[in-house]
């Protein structure tokens, strides 16, 4: 059977993108990148699919590609164009040593496999690229980049739920794909405010609440 | 039609109306009629199930049974007697110093009526697909609501509600998704299923290594919603940037919600026989919850955070309940928080507005200046603190008792005199609001009526309290010779 080859082949492609992504500093780049991401994704959906016979995960498959690969990347551009951020600097761990640190705990997950008993072997990427995600939403300082941490989790999470279960309910996992389209309407909105009110868009800066 | 159904026309029709008519003052007294008869409706037609049993599946994925019909109906009470408020709320708005402009009122009517469908689907949901749709569309439809004000407090809150909450139900995402693909190596689901009923029914066949770890994501995801500690840092936050109608709603029907859909899959492990589970992870995180949220009242200089801490220590009582399967102590501990913390936040609303300030101490004299607002405050302080004649003395009393009786005595010791130190803290701040001097070189303000909402508020408490007592209840039952 080809299909479980070419399901970990492109897993582990997503990986390997999503450690470039981490690499990175420049804005641009990293949301190509997310888009290549979710395009790979929605193609590996697509194929599925068709080798399983389910037309609905082929639709999702194609929603996904022209959604979170199309439409969420261009909308991210444009609004990093809007407001001008260009690089992610100064970060606390530089970007090569979080390439190494990231890369570390996959080489970890895949070779210690410590959910044994829980997740088969091929799941290991998922888990990886969510992880990459958290790490992305925490390292970042520009509350865009934050928002392709979260994006990066939501490509795990949709891995994990093709090449383990064979897609989820349709209605579910279109519902959960407009969700994440609104949230990041709504993030782009909040993130052109908060350069407009702070003239910055730096998250760790905005520190006024507490206690 | 089924009562899921009919809770949908108002609502819709709420929103739309908001959204065609910019008009403040008549959106608000149209919207506060609408949701007592959307109160009326949410009674007539849930009421006959708050003591069903077995669960009515309607409208594939979605269940009518006592748990839904409870929570629609509090949830549906909550958002009444917020929008009710919020005339007056909003009227005073327009005629302060920054008057919103009707654009940003419109928004939250715009958002309130679709943020309470978004808790019905949450706590009627049969799927738990469903319910993460649901809990993602909350947290999605309130977040324009913290922006109201418009200030870069307001967005810094907005912000980390919106992504704090966005992962962390990202997270019960992939719970959600393991727990599907565990019931998929079921045979008697074929093609795997999310439905409730199917998992609770075919629970002992699960892989339990994949349900274990699903249920853990889940409790993390949700537990961010509902506020447990260490993933709360978006709570206060929120409540205390949201105007006051709907920091009563978040508080009040919000974290209710993340609250039941916890109980719906502890459901589903306990089924499965890892009840131990369920309580090796909410008991402590509902201890350590109560813990932090009685340390963090006591230094608080913001009324409205103050009350955002005391809902905490709430959830953290809660989600005991929910480790120990109390399902009477869940129930009542949720309706006695509500009823009381949306009197709170509605008086705390009107309590900035005429002091022009939600610091603890620009808020001086209420006894002296506002003496109704003042003696409701002090007796909703005293419901939430659970102190004797309110109901949420009785509810306590019953979610330590059980805890007791299953032989965690540490957890009792700990929330017990975490309990002590919040009432202690609360009143202290509250008698700080209430009996201090008013300083007499700022003119005080006119005193204000107490609003009937309010009023009946504080009544609801003292019933659940009186009605609720065992010493009621045994005398129900005849006297004996």
């Amino acid at each position: 059977m080809v299909l479980a080859p070419t399901i970990e082949a492109v897993s582990a492609a997503l990986v390997v993108l999503s450690l470039w992504m981490i690499g990175i500093s420049q804005y641009v780049t990293s949301v190509r990148l997310f888009a290549v991401q979710s395009i790979t994704l929605g193609a590996l959906a697509a194929y599925i699919g068709m080798s399983k016979g389910e037309p609905m995960m082929i639709v999702v498959g194609i929603a996904v590609a022209i959604f979170k690969g199309g439409a969420v990347p261009s909308y991210l551009a444009f609004a990093g164009r809007k407001i001008g951020c260009r690089n992610d600097s100064s970060l606390s761990i530089a970007p090569p040593l979080q390439i190494f640190l990231a890369g570390s705990v996959v080489a970890f997950l895949s070779l210690s496999h410590p959910f044994r008993g829980e997740l088969p072997a091929t799941a290991i990427p998922c888990l990886d690229i969510l992880l990459i995600g958290m790490l992305l939403m925490v390292t970042r300082r520009l509350a865009l980049s934050q928002i392709i941490g979260f994006l990066v989790i939501e490509n795990g999470i949709f891995l994990y739920t093709i090449s383990q279960t064979y897609g989820m309910p349709v209605l579910v996992e279109l519902g959960v794909l407009m969700d994440v389209l609104a949230i990041t309407m709504l993030a782009g909105l909040l993130v052109y405010r908060i350069s407009s009110t702070f003239e910055h868009v730096d998250v760790t800066k905005m520190k006024e609440l507490k206690g | 039609m089924t009562p899921i159904l009919w809770l949908l026309p108002i609502p819709l029709v709420v929103a739309c109306v908001a959204f065609a008519v910019r008009r403040s003052s008549f959106i608000a007294a149209f919207t506060a009629c609408a949701m007592w008869l959307q109160a009326a409706i949410a009674i007539a037609l849930w009421y006959p199930h708050l003591n069903r049993d077995a669960a009515v599946i309607v409208a594939s994925g979605f269940r009518v049974d006592s748990t839904s019909a409870l929570f629609v109906i509090l949830t549906t009470l909550v958002a009444a007697s917020a929008l009710t408020q919020a005339v007056s709320f909003f009227a005073k708005e327009a005629a302060s110093e920054h008057p919103p402009t009707p654009w940003q009122v419109a928004q939250v009517y715009i958002f309130t009526p679709l943020f309470l469908l978004a808790m019905y689907a949450v706590v009627t949901a049969d799927n738990l697909g469903y319910l993460w749709i649901g809990m993602e569309a909350t947290t999605l439809l309130s977040a324009p609501m913290v922006y109201y004000h418009r200030t870069s407090t307001a967005l810094e809150a907005t912000w980390k509600y919106l992504i704090v909450c966005s992962v962390g139900i990202a997270m019960g995402f992939f719970g959600t998704a393991l727990i599907y693909s565990a019931s998929q190596q079921v045979q008697l689901i074929p093609g795997g299923s999310l439905s409730l009923t199917a998992l609770v029914a075919h629970a002992n066949l699960l892989p339990v290594g994949l349900l274990r770890l699903g249920y853990v994501f889940i409790v993390l995801g949700y537990g961010t919603k509902a506020g447990l500690f260490p993933l709360h840092s978006w709570l206060p936050d929120a409540h205390s940037e949201a105007p006051a109608p709907v920091s009563a709603m978040l508080s009040g029907g919000l974290l209710n919600c993340a609250l039941v859909a916890l109980w719906r899959v502890g459901g589903i492990m306990t089924a499965a026989g890892q009840e131990r589970l369920v309580m090796h992870t909410l008991l402590p995180m509902g201890a350590i919850t109560v813990a932090a949220a009685a340390l963090f009242l006591v230094k608080q200089h913001d009324v409205k955070r103050m009350l955002a801490y005391s809902s905490m220590e709430n959830v953290g009582l809660m989600a005991i309940a929910i480790a120990i399967g109390s399902s009477t102590g869940f129930a009542l501990q949720a309706v006695n928080h509500s009823v009381a913390k949306v009197g709170l936040f509605l008086i705390a609303g009107a309590l900035v507005q005429t002091y022009g300030s939600s610091k603890i101490r620009k808020i001086r004299g209420v006894m002296v200046s506002q003496p109704a607002q003042g003696i409701a405050f002090f007796c909703l302080i005293a419901a939430v603190a659970g102190t004797p004649p309110f109901g949420s003395f009785l509810s306590e009393w019953q979610i330590l008792t059980a805890a007791f009786n299953l032989h965690h005595y540490a957890t009792v010791g700990v929330v017990a005199l975490a309990l002590a130190i919040a009432f202690i803290a609360l009143s202290i701040h509250a008698i700080d609001m209430l009996m201090s001097d008013r300083d007499k070189t700022v003119s005080g303000p006119p005193p204000a009526r107490l609003s009937f909402v309010v009023g009946a508020l504080i009544v609801a408490a003292l019933v659940l309290g009186l009605a609720l007592s065992p010493a009621v209840v045994a005398m129900a039952g005849g006297l004996t010779r």
